[in-house]
């Protein structure tokens, strides 16, 4: 059966760390545009850790919630692209062909979770750095969108070994940068379509949750909510 | 054969010159065809045949609008299929914006239907010398035959400065290389 | 006047379709969204509000070149016989052998009305399908059903006060008092008041709307506006297109050329805040507050709006000494009057101004 890839992020162990930008960063080849161009919302972290504060001070806390591409079902991104850029591919995964895309930006705009990126300036690493460059991912040139792959590389690179061993793929094999990196394990990754994979399980959960639902998108990412959010601590 | 025209000042003249004319199309051994009107602006009264001339543009127009909305179909319908692509959950033949393109290219058809019928039906464009004077431009009527036996040229001559010609000229098609629009008398 | 119109249209439209090109991340790769059988393989997605956007425009654009060529026809032999030297030549390309023979008339007033015809209803499209490029983004504020109608309004509302304005000044410049008459102006300025009406009609249906509907995405960019860092252009904006121009345009004694002129600066100044204040502040917010921003024009965005600008008006100014402004053979058949109906027709056209109002870029 094909693999229908999702995941799940349990708020109430996300600490706000930001391990998993920096993992993803250095995994997926982004570049970073310096503080001017960030001052104008040119970033590129195909994840970011959204920081919400609570309450009035002093009761006062900080609540954390990691977004990144919600590879919806419905996803509004994808047919507004003129050029197939953007699209649905078998499975489930929302891809971004580079090498389609024109730039339009329309499926930025098109975004509820603002997590599609526009490469503003050709990327450029500072010495020595780009011998950290990870040799699976494409660099992306100036003009093209970009956005989070759930690791696709990883995703197929798992795939081709477990084919070589003539073997499925196990449950928690393959591991996109931020979940292997996530320090207190809050994001798991997994297939959608296996009942029992612990992803399956826990999008089960009566906590799970998905972001922006009533904007209708179908994302496969969800959000497990926090208990202690639900009343006083 | 020659070609000889008068130019009017007026409408009335111009008409009264196009009625003797045609009445007179046996005796000069004419093609009612080779009659010919040129004027700056429509003569849309009656007596200029306006209301003879006929044309299927109206019709073709609504013919090139079906066939744009066809090819709209069919260029949406044949490509989204030939390299199906799933998007944002849709259908690969999405009816609504399918319609947008049908739409679109049926009024393109209808736009460029009546250009080429307007091409065609006119003959433009065309450089060629033919038989033209500048006055028209001024607001002189021509009126005149493009074919006609050289030996009735006196009496076809006498005719339209009967009806009011300010002048008669001779136009010649032998004189090519001179300015293209130049007209002896 | 139509081709005083007419003009504004294609300028308009030329430049406005240079929008979506320039603002590509890779605008050298423009012609993947036109349909041919590429070496790639691979068709543009028909599902793509753009590709909407090419194929209203470039039947736009078609329609609305023959609409304003054809008819320069005759006027183009009209210069041919009078010219000399090097312009003989050229007009007598250009003129195509226009000799005016009734088939030649017929055909051409056939041509024209099947034209006015078409054009109305692909006017329409095309600013409706502009409108769509926001109203199928889920973006709060942007994807509303009143977007289609509005933008239609706003395109003929705008388009009516560059033609007030393009005319005023080719009638001074050109000297054609005789014929662009204050009773033009007159009948213009009541067809700009009741647009103007109508734009404030769809304005309060579009925020009543929101504001009763209270869903706080869409709330946060209906405050940004209304009470926010944009309030003041909000509130100049409903100024300059109906606090201002009502009183001129619907007091008689002031509906003269001055007072339609300057109602109609007003409205072209209004119209480009609209246009700003639909694709910025909306885009500042959208639904993540995390991910609200601010926008603020580079240097190269203001170089490209005010370039434009000047490039409209270039075009204009060539058109106009190029080609009869005005078009004479309809003038001398004066007699028979066009019917208003097609004047009217014609001058609703002419609202792909609307387009020239630029798309400032956005950083998100």
């Amino acid at each position: 059966m094909a693999h229908r890839w999702g995941m799940v992020v349990d708020l109430d162990r996300c600490t706000g760390c930001e391990a998993c930008v920096a993992a993803c960063h250095a995994e997926n080849n982004i570049a970073t545009v310096g503080a001017d161009q960030a001052a104008r919302g040119r970033t590129m972290h195909w994840i970011h850790v959204e920081r919400y504060w609570e309450g009035e001070f002093p009761n006062i806390r900080a609540r954390f919630q990691p977004v990144l591409c919600q590879q919806c079902d419905a996803a509004p991104c994808e047919p507004v692209c003129p050029t197939y850029a953007s699209y649905h591919n078998s499975e489930g995964l929302n891809a971004q062909v580079y090498n389609r895309c024109i730039g339009t930006r329309y499926c930025a705009n098109a975004c509820p979770y603002t997590v599609r990126y526009f490469n503003w300036f050709n990327p450029a690493w500072d010495k020595p750095l780009q011998l950290q460059l990870n040799p699976d991912v494409s660099v992306r040139e100036v003009g093209v969108m970009e956005k989070c792959t759930f690791c696709n590389q990883r995703i197929l690179a798992g795939e081709i070994k477990a084919k070589a061993a003539n073997r499925e793929l196990q449950d928690g094999e393959v591991k996109p940068a931020c979940v292997q990196s996530c320090p207190p394990t809050a994001m798991v990754f997994g297939d959608l379509n296996d009942p029992n994979s612990q992803v399956s399980r826990m999008s089960r959960s009566v906590r799970a949750t998905t972001l922006l639902a009533e904007v209708g998108t179908l994302p496969k990412v969800t959000y497990l909510e926090r208990e202690s959010s639900h009343g006083d601590e | 054969m020659i070609a000889i025209y008068g130019l009017f000042p007026d409408a009335n003249s111009a008409r009264r010159a196009l009625t003797a004319l045609r009445a007179a199309c046996s005796r000069f051994h004419l093609n009612p065809k080779a009659i010919v009107i040129m004027s700056s602006e429509p003569l849309e009264e009656e007596g200029f045949g306006w209301e003879e001339e006929r044309t299927l543009m109206p019709w073709l127009a609504p013919l090139g609008a079906l066939v744009g909305a066809g090819v709209g179909y069919a260029l949406s319908a044949f490509t989204q299929r030939s390299y199906p692509l799933p998007t944002g959950g849709m259908p690969i033949v999405a009816m609504w914006p399918t319609g947008i393109i049908m739409y679109e290219l049926m009024m393109l058809g209808a736009i460029l239907t009546t250009i080429v019928a307007f091409v065609i039906a006119t003959g433009l464009p065309n450089y060629k010398k033919r038989l033209y004077d500048p006055e028209v431009t001024n607001g002189k009527i021509l009126v005149g035959v493009s074919e006609l036996d050289s030996a009735c040229r006196a009496e076809l001559e006498q005719l339209l400065y009967q009806d009011g010609a300010e002048q008669v000229k001779e136009f010649s098609t032998y004189r090519k290389y001179k300015n293209r629009f130049q007209v002896t008398t | 006047m139509t081709r005083c119109a007419e003009a504004i249209t294609v300028f308009a439209l030329a430049i406005g379709a240079q929008y979506p090109i320039i603002h590509l991340g890779r605008s050298w790769l423009f012609f993947w969204l036109i349909p041919y059988p590429s070496e790639r393989g691979i068709w543009p997605n028909f599902r793509s509000p753009l590709v909407w956007d090419f194929f209203a425009i470039s039947t736009y654009l078609t329609g609305s070149l023959t609409f304003l060529l054809l008819p320069i026809i005759p006027d183009w032999a009209m210069v041919r016989d009078r010219a000399t030297g090097l312009r003989k030549r050229i007009y007598t390309v250009l003129a195509l052998g226009w000799r005016g023979t009734p088939r030649e008339w017929h055909r051409l007033e056939v041509a024209m009305r099947i034209m006015a015809v078409t054009i109305l209803p692909v006017a329409v499209s095309v600013h409706t399908i502009v409108s769509w490029d926001f109203a199928m983004a889920p973006v709060p504020m942007w994807h509303s059903t009143v977007f289609g109608p509005y933008f239609v309004a706003g395109a003929i509302f705008s388009g009516i006060a560059a033609l007030i304005i393009a005319m005023a000044l080719v009638r001074k410049a050109l000297h054609l008092e005789e014929y662009l008459k204050p009773l033009h102006f007159d009948n213009l300025g009541k067809l700009l008041l009741v647009m103007s009406l109508l734009w404030i009609y769809f304005i309060f249906a579009e925020r009543l709307t929101v504001w009763y509907g209270n869903q706080p995405a869409e709330m946060a960019a209906f405050w940004s506006i209304q009470r926010g860092k944009f309030a003041v252009l909000f509130w100049t904006m409903i100024c300059c297109n109906f606090l201002i121009p009502f009183p001129i345009l619907a007091i008689k004694k002031l509906r003269t050329i001055a007072g339609t002129v300057i109602a109609s600066s007003t409205i072209v100044v209004g119209m480009w805040l609209e246009r700003f204040l639909i694709v910025v502040p909306p885009l500042e917010h959208k639904y993540l507050p995390y991910d609200w921003g601010s926008y603020r024009p580079t240097w190269v965005e203001i170089t490209i709006t005010v370039g434009t600008f000047m490039g409209m008006i270039l075009l204009y100014v060539l058109f106009a000494k190029f080609v009869p402004i005005i078009s004479i053979w309809e003038l001398k058949g004066g007699q028979h009057a066009k019917p208003i109906a097609e004047q009217a027709n014609a001058t609703v056209n002419l609202a792909a101004q609307r387009l020239d109002s630029t798309l400032p870029s956005t950083s998100s």
